[in-house]
Formats: structure tokens, C-alpha cells, sequence
């Protein structure tokens, strides 16, 4: 749905050109730093990690994050196996044997500075992407009417069944694009269908990777709640799915189906 | 409770048992030149000083004396005041018509109520919008708009920059009851907030009920604002019209049968997307954005007893972009009333309303719809018994039927890329009772009292769910067409009491409890057609509020000016609010997404107004606190609600330059928005993403503004030299115009309509605060005829 309120806000702005942008100081309350966990396990190896680091002032535009170095970092399955995560880079743990395995639990936990944080996520099964396609869309009101746009389109068949939930991600050269799409099946159960990577602009040449992602209800709700937290509606933190005491942040078992695509004249 | 009732039956049983010996003298009141019913005309007995009436709505008017002679004035400001002598020994019947003061006129405004009205009513909290005043205020593009006009009245703030949209007393903008003609109207703006759909050319009267609301009004917790549309020349054709930059007008008047019928057509169209053609971008040109809007009404005197208006309102903003993207919506309402004599004394009105809304997104582009829609019926009875000089009883019921249809998707290809989906209607009925009985005791106290019942049952049709405590769905129930699903009862007690100091003031108090059963969920502060009503339910209790109000009011240099200042204190029950990063839109468990708690606003409001002379104008003020407090946010800490705004400050002032030069100008400062501003940041799948503490911890800048506005009238006259005697003589022309000219925002100031914190686009890993400011310095000129 958000589509829409884009393109009618930029409609509107547009029809006003008499609105001016400009950038400006504000002077913002400092709250206290918390614990910020990003924790991925896949049905895949070698994509499975889990990144700790610290929040700071909004103003603080000094390079990067604070990250957590030393933290002792475990990923169990409800089978009782257990994986022990090294940190290979500051703040960025994993494990190169780990590899999620559909209809199990993980359970995640980590230890630093004293304190606990604990998680849990399912592990869906997959839900294949069929094919990727590419379509030329028509300039809306930005861009350069000699560049053509193009609108990648993700293909998959929905399981039968309400209840399922999925994340889409696309990188362009390898680089994730910005923004967060998640929908549940509410108006395409069991259907053979198709949805747009709606966030991002595609050009002639991308070397396009897509993810689609069987996810959690839990994972659904907090990207869901992140993206319209962000967007100034009702603005606060999501409710995250870890427990533990100043923390912030995910931690998701994702059922992974990803595809490329080169973007070729039309 | 049951005390008031009792206490109210007595009261009422003691009036009636008095009647002896008395007549009563009746009729309506119009305006000479256009036979329009002139409301709240003042009716009083010259031998009996502090003994009268005022006439209702309708122009209907009812004084019951004592056997006698008397002479009854009937007086209006603006008007000529005329006397009637009268020997009262049978009931009569006097209709009557006033002409314009012509000599008033030329000096100052006119005022559409008596000089000392505000000291006299018992009326607190009430403002009262001159259509005749709107018209000389600087405004956005030129557009005259009562809901900007009352923007500028103590105790109601803007909803933001150019909105249409408004908060009183620290009420939501939901919390309003916007009436057209009896109807409720759902979506009270134009182009997303830009303009209000009242086009104040079919407007004759607006009141704004801030504080005490009378007990024939309910359903809403902050206001009510009550628009009433002219009912048409009856005595000749009349066309008027407006030309502006960005819309124009032509309203059409004539009777039907001279002196008994009358219609007004009256309709508005902008055309702000012809500018587009000029935009340099192909893209921008196949723009589509304009909305119009049409009001009839129509009204015949079958008889002496018997009268009848039918009126109705259509309008629709359309949005698209070639045809990939079309996006329209739009309120229709009518309304059709039997005006019904039972005596002189019980004046009787039927109102049968219908209302509508709806919207419709295409995305062409992908091949489905989006539709929604609220519908509503309404049959609805008042009572006017004039009982006798000290007392007028109102009373009366309604019942309304509301459908909504949260909306539905469907595909415009046989297999599209989504299923037709939909979700489920929601059907409930609300009712009312109420009685009120204005009463004066001796010279100087002046009571209302009354008592509103109101009931609100959901039913089926449906599929009903309950929530867990996080908002997820736990239960679901499958409920029979017309089956009951859950019902709420509100007992509203209404009271206010006028006590008269001296000549020049008085003071005033009122106590007032209101139930509202229907909610908006919003995911904007300016608020978007999309904006979802949600009626009661299971899951959301109606809300209620209580407020108190005192008042001291005084008007100095024979009426000249007018100061009052009010203070009021409200509560709030079942106050709603969302959880972090709600998705009101398109949701079927949209109800997982609410948050109950209370609230409470408290505010302090001055007025002083100069009425005559060639300044007029007023200065308002308020002080204000508006805060809510929810379990779920920040741990039941009070919070100020995003309508809190310390202080607000409204200035207009019109000077009457020469007998066809108007300047004016007004001035607005207010205290910007409680807003939640982040107080940290950090990343998450490589985006920054930013952190928050408290829930509306930080404030948008102070918002200040000043508007110029000049209008010239044409010459009324032409000169003509009398070929006979060689003399100059004056005729008046058939065509009256006028030019108006404004500036909005003349000294440019960069208001934020929003602050955005993001990422910096040559380096994601920094972050930067960008202020969007939407009008600055914007000229306007249009023209206004009549003949």
C-alpha cells in the first residue's frame, strides 16, 4: 500500500512546486545507548551471522557503528544442536558448519558485558521464486526521460493456506538495496502470482539478485512495524523478538529461494 | 443520574401546571430582499423587559403572554429593528420581514447577531462564523473557507499548514461532528487538506459548539460544527459567481412560487492541474488534480402549517497520472426535512439524511482496484415547544444506520496478480433521546438543562474478532445478519447557566458529558482521504468525555467591543492511540493495532473582539495542555497528545480604507506540534535506522504567519447627467463586483509542514535533518459578481 501514498505525495509535492527543502540543525535529546543485535539464520551455508554493535546520538556522524567485540555467541536448534559462533570481523560472528534446516526452532544467545539476550525464530519451509522478469515502467515525475526505469518482478506460487509470511531483497552488484518489503499472504493465498521489488529503480546492465524469504509472523510484524516506525506515522521503536535488557534488533530464521536477473534493453 | 431526571421531570411539570389565561403570538421571520429565514432574530416585549424569544433555525419564532397590549420588537443587527403593536387577546399569527440597515452598512461590518448576544445567551464555548466577515480575510489561493476562518477563534488551532483540518480544545481532529444540513460529513476537505468542501457561497449560517454542547447534538466529544445552507432567493433570480486563480464558481438562486419556494444551485470547480501544462516535465502534463463540488437545496411553504426542503451536497477530488494510477474521492449527502406546525406553540421538524463517502485507488498499472466506502441513514425528529415566556423545550431522537466497508481489492483482469479480497462490512445502529429546557429564572439566571440518551449496538453481518493483549488475533465469532454483537448505553447529561452581572456582562458555566462511537484511524497528521472510520465494537469502547467550562463575558463602549475569556477542564475515557508502527491502512485485525487509555486537556481562552467603526477585527488567544496516557506507551507516563499547542495566537484586522476599499490582514503564531523526534540511531540490514525514547518528547518549530487581503467593490452606481434638469444623478447598477487581492505568508517564513531525519545520498553512513516548508509568499487575486 505504500506505493500509493508515495506517488500521490509526490504528485502533490510536484503540483506544489512551491515547497522548498532545505537541511537544518536540531538540537535532539540523547537517550541512553542500547544494544543493537542483527542475527541471520538461513537454509543455506555460508550466510548465517550474527552482528552486534551499540546505538549512538543521532547527530554523531563519525564513521560507523560502536561494535561489540568478545561476546560469546551460541545458536541452538530445538534437535539440541548447538553452534558456537567466532567473531571473524569486530562485531560480525559466525559459523561456516551452520546451515538452518526447514521446520526447526533456533534459539539464539548471546553474552557480553554481563548481560544475556535471547531469541527464538521458526524455520518455514521454502517457497521457491518460479522465474524473474523485467518490465519498462513509465517515467513518473524524477529521472532522466532518455535513462530507461525498469521494474523487476519477483514469480512464485503461494502455498495454499493463510498464515505465511515473506520477505523479498534485491542487490544490485552484490549491494542490498535500501528498504524493507514484507507482506503476508492475505491477498495472494495459493496463488501463482507475481509482486514488483516495488522499493528500488532498476537500470539497463544490473546484475539483480533476488531474495524471497520465507519468514515468521514475528519477523513480518517487526519489519512491518520498522518500516512505518520509520516513516513518522506513529514513530518509536518496534517491538524486537529478543529478550534481554537494552537491546534492540532481530533475530530471524529465514527460508531463503534467491535468483538473478540482468537487466537488458527492452 | 437518576436525580437529574427527576429533578428535570419536576421542573417540567411546574412549567406546565402555571398556563392561564394566555395567548400566544407566532409566525417566521425573513429577510425582505432574498425571503431568507433569518436565524436567532431577538423577539422581545417592549412592556415586559427581560421577556422573549429568539427564532430557530428555521425562522420560526413562538411568544406566549398574558392577555394585553404590547409591542413586540423584532431585532436583528444589521437590520431594522421593527415594532408591532399588538393586542394580544387570541392567538396570532405575525410573519415578518426585515430589511438591511443601509445606513449601518456603509460604516461598518455587519454582524449577524445582536449587539449583546454573547452576554446574553447561555450559550458558552460557541463560535459563531459571519459569512459576510469571511469574505474580507486573507486566505490560500484566494479561496474564502469557513474552516480556515474558524481556525483563527480561541480554543481551535489549524491542523497544520493550508489544512482545512482542525483540533479543538485538544480534541482530535475526529472528535469533531461536522454537520451540512443535518448530515454528518466524513471528509471535510479538498485536495488533501488544501480546502474544505464548503464552499461559502451556499453557506448561510456556521456555529461551532466548542464547550457545552446542546443535548440535541451527540456523538462527537469536542465539537460540533453545524453548517447550514442557504435556502435560495425567494422573491427573484440571483446569480453570483467568483473568479480565481485556482478555481471559479456560480451559484443560481430563484423562487419557485414567489414568497413560498425557493432552490440555490450552487457549484465550484478547481483547475489546479491546468498549470501543469506549463510544466516543463511531459510527465507532469498528463497530471490529473481537481476536485469540484455542487449544492442544491430547494424548499416549499405547502401551507401555513406545513413546509418542506429538500438539499444535498456532491463533491469528488480527482487524482491521477496518465492511465497508470487514478485515485478519486468524495462525500454525497441530502437531506430531507418536513417542517411541521402542531400548534403555535410546538414546532415540529422530520429530517430523513443520507450520507456518503467513498474512495476508489485504480492502479492501472498493475491491473486492480482499491474501493471503500461508509454509508449512512438517519431518520431524526426534533421538538420545539415553546412553552411560555421563561421556558423553550427542545426534545427529540434519532436513529442512524451505519454501514462500512473497510474496502476491498479486485482485479480488473480475469487472474491478476492478487486475489479479490475484501474485508468484512461493519453494520451498527446509533440512537438517541434527549430533552433540554432552556429556563429563566427572574431577570438575571438563565438555565439550560437537558439529558441525551444514546445507544450504539454492533451487528452482524460478520466475522468478529478478539485480541491478545500483543494485538493478535485470539478468538474468532461468526455472527447472523441483524444479530447483536455488543451494545453500549450513554447517559449525557448537558447544563449550563447564565448569570447576568450588569448590563455589559455576565458570567457563564456549563458541564457537558459526550459519547462518541465512531473512531478514525489516521496514519497522517493532516489526515488522507484513506483515513479509516472505525465504529465501536467488541474490541473498541466508546469514548467519553466530560468537560467543565467557566466563562466571564463583558462587552464595553456601547458594544463597540466585546472581550470574554473561558477557562475549561475536560476528562477522556477509552482515549485511543496505536501501537509503534501501526498499519492502519487496507488491515482486516486493524483493532490489534489500538491502544486504550485516558486523556485530559485543559486550556485557558481570551477574546476580544472590536464590532464597529472602520477598524474591526479580533486578537484570541490560548493557553492550552492536551495529554494522553496509555499502559503500552512509555509505561503509562502522561504524554501531550500531537494536537498540544501551548499557545496559539490569532490578530485579524479589516479596515474599512473608503465605502469600497477593504484592507486586512491577519497574523497567526502558535507552538509547534508535539512530534517524536529520534534521540539515537543505529543499522539494521545496512540502513540507519532511528532510535526513539519518549512518545512526542520533542516539538516542530513555532509556526508564525501573516496574510494581506484587499478588496475593492466596483462602483454600485452609475452616473447619469438627467438630460431634463442637467443634473448628475445616481443609478444603481445591475451588476455589484469586487476584486480581492491577497498575499499568504507576505513575509516568507520557511514554516516546517515536516522534518524528515535519513540518510545523506553521498554517504549512507551519515544522517541529515531536512525541513519541508510548503507556501511561501503566495499571491492570489479573484473576482466576485452578483446580479
Amino acid at each position: 500500500m505504500r506505493t500509493i501514498y508515495q506517488l500521490i505525495f509526490i504528485l502533490i509535492f510536484a503540483v506544489t512546486f512551491i515547497a522548498c527543502e532545505k537541511r537544518i540543525d536540531l538540537d535532539l535529546d540523547s537517550a541512553n545507548q542500547m544494544y543493537v543485535v542483527e542475527a541471520l539464520v538461513h537454509d543455506s551455508l555460508g550466510d548465517n551471522f550474527v552482528m552486534l554493535s551499540k546505538t549512538k546520538p543521532y547527530n554523531d556522524n563519525s564513521s560507523g557503528m560502536d561494535k561489540i567485540s568478545g561476546a560469546i555467541v551460541k545458536i541452538l536448534d530445538d534437535q539440541n544442536n548447538t553452534f558456537t559462533l567466532y567473531e571473524i570481523a569486530p562485531g560480525y560472528y559466525t559459523d561456516s558448519t551452520l546451515q538452518g534446516i526447514n521446520n526447526r526452532e533456533y534459539t539464539l544467545t548471546v553474552s557480553t558485558e554481563g548481560k544475556t539476550f535471547t531469541a527464538k525464530s521458526y524455520l518455514n519451509p521454502r517457497v521457491n521464486i518460479d522465474s524473474l522478469s523485467q518490465e519498462q515502467t513509465e517515467e513518473l515525475f524524477w529521472g532522466d526521460p532518455d535513462i530507461p526505469e525498469y521494474q523487476i518482478n519477483c514469480h512464485f506460487t503461494e502455498p495454499t493456506g493463510l498464515g505465511d509470511f515473506y520477505r523479498m531483497k534485491a542487490f544490485v552488484f552484490g549491494e542490498q538495496e535500501d528498504g524493507f518489503i514484507v507482506m503476508n499472504d492475505e491477498y495472494f493465498d495459493g496463488k501463482s502470482t507475481y509482486l514488483p521489488i516495488f522499493e528500488t529503480i532498476f537500470y539497463e546492465g544490473d546484475s539483480v539478485d533476488i531474495q524471497f524469504l520465507n519468514i515468521d509472523e514475528a519477523n513480518y510484524r517487526y519489519f512491518n512495524a520498522l518500516y512505518y516506525s520509520q516513516g513518522g506515522f506513529v514513530p518509536g521503536n518496534p517491538n524486537s523478538n529478543i529478550d534481554g535488557e537494552g537491546v534492540i534488533g532481530y533475530f530471524g530464521a529465514y527460508a531463503k529461494s534467491e535468483r538473478s536477473i540482468i537487466v537488458v534493453p527492452e | 443520574m437518576r436525580r437529574i431526571v427527576l429533578v428535570s421531570l419536576l421542573l417540567l411539570i411546574n412549567l406546565i401546571a402555571f398556563s392561564q389565561d394566555k395567548f400566544t403570538i407566532s409566525g417566521n421571520v425573513k429577510d425582505v430582499s432574498d425571503g431568507e429565514d433569518l436565524i436567532g432574530v431577538t423577539i422581545f416585549v417592549k412592556e415586559l423587559p427581560g421577556t422573549g424569544t429568539v427564532t430557530n433555525v428555521y425562522g420560526f419564532y413562538s411568544l406566549t403572554l398574558p392577555a394585553g397590549e404590547y409591542t413586540i420588537q423584532y431585532s436583528f443587527v444589521g437590520y431594522k429593528t421593527i415594532p408591532f403593536k399588538v393586542n394580544l387577546n387570541q392567538n396570532i399569527k405575525n410573519n415578518i420581514e426585515l430589511s438591511n440597515d443601509a445606513e449601518n452598512l456603509e460604516t461598518f461590518e455587519v454582524t449577524a447577531e445582536r449587539d449583546d448576544e454573547n452576554i446574553r445567551s447561555t450559550e458558552m464555548g460557541v463560535t459563531k462564523i459571519d459569512i459576510k466577515e469571511i469574505e474580507s480575510i486573507p486566505v490560500l489561493f484566494g479561496e474564502r473557507d469557513v474552516m480556515k476562518t474558524l481556525q483563527l477563534m480561541p480554543g481551535v488551532k489549524s491542523g497544520g499548514e493550508g489544512s482545512a483540518g482542525f483540533f479543538v480544545r485538544g480534541g482530535s481532529a475526529d472528535q469533531n461532528l461536522i454537520l451540512l444540513d443535518e448530515a454528518p460529513v466524513y471528509n471535510a476537505s479538498h485536495l488533501l487538506g488544501f480546502f474544505s468542501v464548503f464552499n461559502s457561497d451556499a453557506i448561510k449560517d456556521v456555529k461551532l459548539y466548542k464547550g457545552s454542547m446542546p443535548a440535541e447534538y451527540g456523538g462527537r466529544l469536542s465539537s460540533v460544527m453545524d453548517i447550514k445552507m442557504k435556502d435560495g432567493n425567494s422573491k427573484e433570480l440571483e446569480v453570483s459567481g467568483g473568479i480565481g486563480l485556482i478555481s471559479s464558481k456560480l451559484t443560481v438562486e430563484a423562487p419557485i412560487v414567489k414568497d413560498k419556494g425557493s432552490f440555490i444551485v450552487s457549484a465550484r470547480r478547481t483547475y489546479a492541474d491546468m498549470f501543469l501544462v506549463f510544466s516543463k516535465d511531459e510527465a507532469q502534463k498528463n497530471a490529473t488534480l481537481y476536485f469540484y463540488d455542487l449544492n442544491v437545496k430547494a424548499n416549499y411553504q405547502i401551507n401555513e402549517k406545513n413546509r418542506i426542503f429538500l438539499s444535498g451536497y456532491f463533491g469528488r477530488d480527482n487524482l491521477g497520472f496518465n492511465d497508470l494510477f487514478g485515485f478519486n474521492w468524495g462525500n454525497a449527502t441530502g437531506t430531507f426535512r418536513w417542517n411541521h406546525l402542531f400548534s403555535e406553540k410546538l414546532f415540529s421538524n422530520t429530517s430523513l439524511i443520507y450520507s456518503h463517502y467513498n474512495y476508489k485507488i485504480s492502479i492501472e498499472a498493475a491491473n486492480f482496484d482499491i474501493a471503500s466506502k461508509i454509508e449512512d441513514f438517519t431518520i431524526k425528529e426534533d421538538l420545539d415547544y415553546f412553552i411560555n415566556s421563561k421556558n423553550t423545550l427542545k426534545m427529540g431522537g434519532s436513529v442512524i444506520h451505519h454501514m462500512f466497508d473497510p474496502g476491498k481489492i479486485s482485479s480488473t483482469v480475469v487472474d491478476g496478480i492478487l486475489n479479490d479480497t475484501k474485508i468484512e462490512n461493519r453494520y451498527s445502529f446509533e440512537s438517541a433521546l434527549y430533552a433540554s429546557n432552556e429556563q429563566k429564572i427572574g431577570g438575571l439566571l438563565t438555565l439550560t438543562y437537558g439529558l441525551r440518551y444514546s445507544n450504539f449496538t454492533q451487528i452482524g453481518p460478520g466475522e468478529i474478532y478478539d485480541y491478545d493483549e500483543d494485538g493478535n488475533v485470539s478468538d474468532t465469532t461468526e455472527y447472523g445478519k441483524l444479530e447483536k454483537v455488543v451494545s453500549y448505553n450513554g447517559l449525557s447529561p448537558r447544563f449550563s447557566a447564565k448569570y447576568t452581572l450588569n448590563e455589559t456582562s455576565s458570567i457563564k458555566t456549563s458541564y457537558a458529558r459526550s459519547y462518541q462511537y465512531l473512531h478514525l484511524l489516521s496514519n497522517s497528521s493532516s489526515g488522507s482521504p484513506t483515513d479509516a472510520w472505525m465504529p465501536s465494537s467488541n474490541n473498541i469502547k466508546p469514548e467519553i468525555a466530560d468537560q467543565v467550562g467557566v466563562g466571564y463575558f463583558k462587552n464595553f463602549k456601547k458594544n463597540t467591543y466585546e472581550f470574554s475569556v473561558e477557562t475549561y477542564y475536560k476528562v477522556l475515557d477509552n482515549a485511543i492511540d496505536y501501537r509503534t508502527g501501526a498499519d492502519v491502512t487496507l488491515n482486516a485485525t486493524v483493532e490489534g493495532e489500538l491502544l486504550y487509555g485516558e486523556g485530559r486537556a485543559y486550556g485557558l481562552e481570551l477574546y476580544l473582539k472590536k464590532k464597529k467603526g472602520k477598524f474591526t477585527g479580533w486578537a484570541s488567544y490560548t493557553l492550552a495542555r492536551s495529554e494522553g496516557s496509555f499502559e503500552d506507551i512509555d509505561k503509562g507516563n502522561w504524554f501531550p497528545t500531537k494536537q498540544d499547542r501551548t499557545h496559539d495566537i490569532s490578530l485579524v484586522g479589516i479596515w474599512a480604507l473608503s465605502e469600497r476599499v477593504k484592507l486586512s490582514s491577519t497574523f497567526v503564531y502558535y507552538t509547534g506540534n508535539a512530534v517524536t523526534f529520534p534521540t539515537g540511531k543505529y543499522v539494521i540490514d545496512n540502513q540507519t535506522i532511528n532510535l526513539y525514547s519518549e512518545r512526542n518528547g520533542s516539538r516542530m518549530p513555532n509556526y508564525h504567519r501573516m496574510d494581506i487581503g484587499l478588496t475593492i467593490d466596483n462602483k454600485k452606481f452609475k452616473e447619469i447627467k438627467n438630460p431634463d434638469t442637467g443634473e448628475i444623478e445616481k443609478i444603481k447598477k445591475k451588476v455589484e463586483s469586487s476584486w480581492n487581492f491577497s498575499v499568504y505568508n507576505v513575509y516568507g517564513r520557511e514554516n516546517a509542514y515536516s522534518i524528515t531525519f535519513q540518510e545523506q545520498a553521498n554517504d549512507p553512513t551519515k544522517t541529515e535533518i531536512v525541513q519541508l516548508s510548503l507556501f511561501k509568499i503566495i499571491p492570489s487575486i479573484s473576482y466576485n459578481f452578483r446580479f
